[in-house]
């Protein structure tokens, strides 16, 4: 168990550095090839974003508004503070 | 003399610049990380305006908190997503588990039977809903790690976790995901093509 973690989190870093393919990780591990072909495979359809998880139009920027106002409020109170 | 030149130097003098009240650099850090840290927590909620206040309570958190923030091993986009992750416990926001009830997902439907899988091939809307099923720590590992990009170490800052326990939480996540989409219809997607960088 504690090797084919080892092995997942190896493929997994190699992957992320474009180091290599994900057949040929797969493949230094003989012993866990199936399990770990699977998990690989989970993850490569993980790396696409749901829409779910996309803010709608406009939020993000609304809220930088909002973030930005508070930046200069909390300014403004120090400036005043001091 | 350090090198500047890098991304991270770059926001470590980003950071600084915030600390020292610089409302510009505060701004640039929030371009930065603001759909990340939304990505992160819709999956903390049950819904998007949940989601749109956890979101705007992070960064409100973290303008008034920046002054003490010291990166000392801690990067600031750990930093930040710990200030999420710790509002939405505080909040009574996160779920645990089963977000959409015993029922299964948000739309009424439980996770797909493998012929529907079959039929459908892999579809990430599927993968993701079963995320939502996952326990806590398993599903933040799996938004953190492969939705946000994170790395082990990064990770292990936000949770408050060893990088092992991490790796650990990472495997027991992706075998309970495979045992709830019932391994064989996965294997539709391209290995082959499997590269898994990904642009935020």
């Amino acid at each position: 168990m504690a090797t084919l973690i080892l092995a997942l989190a190896d493929c997994l870093e190699a992957l992320e550095r474009n180091s290599g393919s994900l057949e040929a990780c797969v493949a230094k591990y003989p012993d866990y090839q199936e399990e770990l072909s699977a998990l690989l495979r989970l993850v490569v359809a993980l790396k696409r974003a749901p829409a779910e998880a996309e803010p709608r139009d406009g939020f993000l920027n609304d809220l930088r508004s909002k973030v930005m106002e508070e930046s200069k409020r909390i300014s403004v109170k120090g400036d005043e503070a001091e | 003399m350090a090198d500047t030149g890098t991304p991270a130097a770059m926001e470590i003098v980003l950071v600084e610049r915030a600390k020292a009240g610089d409302r510009q650099a505060f701004g640039e850090l929030y371009d930065r990380y603001a759909a990340l840290t939304y990505r992160y927590v819709s999956f903390m909620v049950s819904d998007r305006q949940g989601a749109e206040d956890l979101t705007a309570q992070t960064f409100l958190q973290a303008l008034q908190a920046i002054g003490r923030y010291e990166e000392r091993g801690i990067p600031f986009r750990a930093w930040l997503l710990r200030i999420a992750r710790n509002l939405a416990i505080n909040n009574g926001r996160f779920h645990r588990n089963h977000p959409c009830g015993n029922n299964g997902s948000e739309d009424g439907r439980s996770i797909p039977s493998p012929e529907l899988l079959c039929e459908a091939k892999l579809r990430e809307e599927e993968v993701w809903r079963a995320v939502r099923h996952l326990k806590g720590d398993q599903r933040q590992v799996i938004i953190l790690r492969f939705l946000d990009g994170l790395s082990y170490s990064d990770v292990s800052q936000v949770l408050g976790k060893s990088i092992g326990a991490v790796r650990v939480i990472q495997y027991r996540a992706l075998s309970a995901l495979r045992r709830a989409l019932e391994d064989g219809d996965l294997g539709h997607t391209d290995l082959g093509s499997g590269r898994l960088s990904r642009s935020a």
